[in-house]
């Protein structure tokens, strides 16, 4: 990815990477990185219920009742906090 | 004896084994690396299988149950979801009629048996090896 072209993220916020229905876009506006999962997932379920994702579709049934936030930190070759909301996937009792 | 799992395609071609650390006897841990196949697998996607390596019924765990969902409204597809023990086959999927997950008859299934039997006896196999996690 080529920074340059990135727009400039706050020390303390992150890009939040949404994966629904198929599709997969980024929030628009950057969020807190320390925000708490629950606060993530309120966040993701109103954004795609107004359709506010580029390149997921509005959808008013959206829910993400057991997906998992992924959290990265900024590193060298991405110089910007990351998050990804993204189903669970744990098998067993 | 540990659980296990692996990805298959449509035609039930295996596209991946799923032997994460941290896995044990009852349970496989929640694992960004498996979404990631699923995700980069999706057009061709046909379910995953996974082992409860004990004998007797091949019935889906509330957990099981919640992932299913979970990974199917992320894919925006319903996929086939056998559970195996080492006595029984159970193929769950998602009856959109009542919005419940129920088995399949396994005569709905029609990948090519001789392969999926292979399939499912190599699944048995490496169930039954220690806990490498």
């Amino acid at each position: 990815m080529d920074n340059a072209l990135v727009p400039v993220v706050d020390a303390n916020m992150a890009r939040l990477t949404i994966t629904y229905n198929g599709q997969q876009g980024d929030l628009p506006d950057a969020v807190p990185y320390d925000m708490t999962d629950a606060d993530l997932k309120q966040v993701a379920t109103e954004c795609v219920h107004n359709g506010d994702i580029p390149g997921i579709d509005a959808d008013n049934d959206a829910n993400f009742v057991d997906f998992v936030v992924d959290r990265f930190p900024a590193r060298d070759d991405v110089r910007f906090n990351r998050l990804s909301l993204r189903p669970k996937t744990p098998f067993g009792v | 004896m540990i659980e296990t799992a692996f990805v298959f395609d449509i035609e039930g071609k295996i596209i991946y084994w799923h032997e994460p650390h941290g896995r044990s006897g009852g349970s496989l841990p929640d694992s960004r690396s498996l979404w990631l196949v699923l995700w980069e697998n999706k057009v061709r996607l046909g379910g995953v299988a996974h082992s409860h390596p004990w004998d007797g019924p091949a019935d889906a765990s509330h957990t099981d149950i919640t992932t299913f969902s979970a990974v199917e409204r992320g894919l925006g597809k319903n996929l086939i979801w056998p559970v195996v023990t080492m006595t029984e086959i159970s193929y769950w999927l998602l009856n959109e009629n009542v919005g419940e997950y129920q088995c399949l008859h396994p005569d709905w299934v029609n990948f090519d048996k001789e392969s999926w039997m292979k399939n499912i006896k190599e699944l048995r196999q490496k169930s039954q090896g220690g806990n490498h996690g």
